[in-house]
């Protein structure tokens, strides 16, 4: 290993560590988690405490990097793959679509960015609406964006305006609807 | 005057639908701090200090699956030798 | 266009009076909500003020709409020369009057952000509190003696029994568990107006510049040998005066820094050589 800040932290890797942090965000318990490590809750306290710092030491921000690869691969896990959480058909289905239809995804997203805009917890909203966690988003998204950072690499940046136009569109339209829901905007009298 | 009346009654139904949605991740509930002690499922014996974390020194079961490292409070020399 | 112009600008102007009005009557609210919530992470707060940006947002894109449709595509034969330059100078005008709301809508947002605070002195003062409580409170799982938490732990640890060496599991609160993180920010809030002092640098030099610049065009019509060799003396002192506080700025970081990281050394002890490693780095990237 080249780097020496990824070296583990009392044998728990930047990848035990990474999937650990996506499975919670999920709703699994840190208990179950622990165990199934084969480790003590002492032993994961110290070693997150210490990926932090890691990442606060890190200027080339490598561990930060490979700890959003990681998290979003959490489902890959040697150890912690097993750990499924709770979810809906419907959320599985939901879930499963997201990962495959780009223009789903923005979707989800640009509902979710309304959603805070009009009170709502955006992560809740998502939850109670299509059966999607948090920490399931969150992964989604990671992927996403290295697509999207892909496109800009390769100078595909109307495919990369494309999307931003889509998810923009979907924004206004949830905007729309959460404004209708609570009796309108505050400058809705005021016109040209 | 009417103006007014409007913004408040709106400011009034955003706080109350703020203040009573169901947060992400449910209620947060303060845990206190606590002490216990964890004994060998195989053979039951205790942890002492000279025995190390890792194992237990009389049967072997291994408690933890790893090597320790040095880190904050747990060091290396935590790991149970003689195994 | 000089009567879209006057409806434009009525327009504009009753929308800053709905930003106006909207923000004066959240802010009491907010303030209220901040102080009262007694979620961990005041989440209802949070809420709350995202709903109340939202609206402000909304404002804000309101009048960009309108300014897209009736301002940037106001229709006009563009190839008369007389009516494209008085499009653009009716456009300029209305450009003018849309960024005036433009920043009054940062400043409303602003104000709006200024309502969260968060007493991190009182966070830390209640581990510190419940610390003493229960320092001497626990006994050994195995044999009954008492043992010693013997300082402030933030992570789950392994405490030995004096008496008989037994491996107990000492588990912080929730609250502890925290320690690390509320440091950096009670580090940070302590420690803001050494930074303070470090940003608002440029701001002076920018002062200086300006003084020193009207001195040197108050000479352009000067013939006074006497005076202008005053002046040129006054212009050398306010450039040196610049260029010494120039130099002093990055001296000012690192005793920023440095005040900042001890104060978090001191909240946090157990992380001094991860802190210290992270110091280093926020150096170097500083001087980079």
């Amino acid at each position: 290993m080249s780097n020496s800040l990824l070296e583990p932290v009392h044998g728990v890797s930047l990848y035990d560590y990474a999937a650990a942090a996506a499975k919670m965000a999920t709703g699994i318990d840190q208990k179950e988690i622990c165990k199934t490590l084969g480790i003590e809750l002492a032993v994961f306290e110290e070693a997150s405490a210490l990926w932090v710092a890691r990442m606060q030491e890190d200027s080339t921000f490598e561990v930060s990097i490979l700890f959003g690869q990681y998290f979003s691969e959490a489902d890959k896990h040697p150890k912690l793959s097993g750990l499924q959480a709770q979810v809906s058909e419907e959320g599985k289905a939901n879930l499963e679509k997201m990962k495959t239809d780009r223009y789903f995804y923005e979707e989800l997203n640009g509902a979710r960015q309304a959603a805070y805009d009009y009170g709502y917890d955006g992560a809740q909203w998502i939850q109670d609406n299509f059966g999607i966690s948090l920490g399931d988003f969150q992964s989604v998204a990671m992927k996403w964006s290295e697509v999207q950072n892909e496109e800009v690499r390769n100078n595909n940046t109307d495919n990369v305006h494309h999307f931003i136009d889509y998810q923009q569109k979907k924004q206004e339209e949830y905007a729309a609807k959460f404004a209708s829901e609570q009796g309108g905007n505050v400058a809705d009298d005021v016109e040209f | 005057m009417e103006e007014n009346k409007k913004t408040l009654s709106l400011l009034e139904r955003m706080k109350q639908k703020a203040v009573e949605q169901k947060s992400y991740g449910g209620e947060f509930t303060e845990e206190p701090a606590k002490v216990n002690a964890r004994t060998c499922q195989n053979c039951g014996a205790g942890r002492s200090q000279q025995d190390g974390l890792t194992h237990c020194a009389y049967c072997g079961f291994e408690f933890l699956s790893v090597k320790l490292t040095d880190g904050i409070n747990i060091k290396k020399e935590d790991n149970t030798q003689n195994i | 266009m000089q009567e879209t112009k006057e409806r434009f600008f009525t327009f504009i102007g009753k929308l800053e009076d709905k930003l106006r009005e909207f923000t004066a009557a959240s802010i009491p609210e907010l303030v209220e909500l901040n102080n009262t919530d007694t979620d961990q992470f005041k989440r209802g707060y949070h809420r709350m003020k995202s709903a109340v940006l939202g609206q402000l947002d909304s404002i804000q894109k309101k009048a960009l709409d309108v300014k897209e449709e009736k301002i940037t595509c106001f229709p006009f034969p563009s190839d008369d020369h007389e009516i494209s330059k008085i499009y653009h100078q009716f456009r300029n005008e209305c450009y003018d009057r849309f960024f005036q709301l433009d920043e009054l809508y940062s400043k409303c947002r602003e104000e709006v952000e200024g309502t969260h605070q968060e007493d991190f002195e009182s966070k830390y003062q209640k581990i510190l509190d419940e610390y003493e409580t229960l320092k001497d409170k626990f006994r050994c799982e195995q044999c009954g003696s008492p043992v010693t938490i013997d300082k402030i732990y933030f992570t789950t640890t392994y405490i030995t029994c004096p008496s008989c060496q037994t491996r107990n599991t000492f588990e912080p609160s929730s609250q502890a568990k925290m320690l690390e993180h509320i440091g950096r920010s009670l580090a940070e809030q302590r420690t803001s107006h050494l930074l303070e002092e470090h940003d608002e640098i440029p701001q002076k030099t920018q002062a200086l510049y300006l003084q020193r610049h009207e001195i040197e065009l108050s000479l352009i019509h000067e013939s006074d040998k006497r005076i202008i060799e005053q002046k040129r003396a006054q212009m050398q002192e306010l450039e040196k005066q610049k260029v010494e506080l120039e130099s002093k700025r990055p001296a000012l970081y690192q005793t920023y820094l440095r005040a900042m990281f001890d104060e978090w050394n001191k909240i946090n002890p157990a992380l001094t050589d991860e802190h210290e490693k992270f110091y280093n780095r926020l150096l170097n990237d500083y001087q980079k």
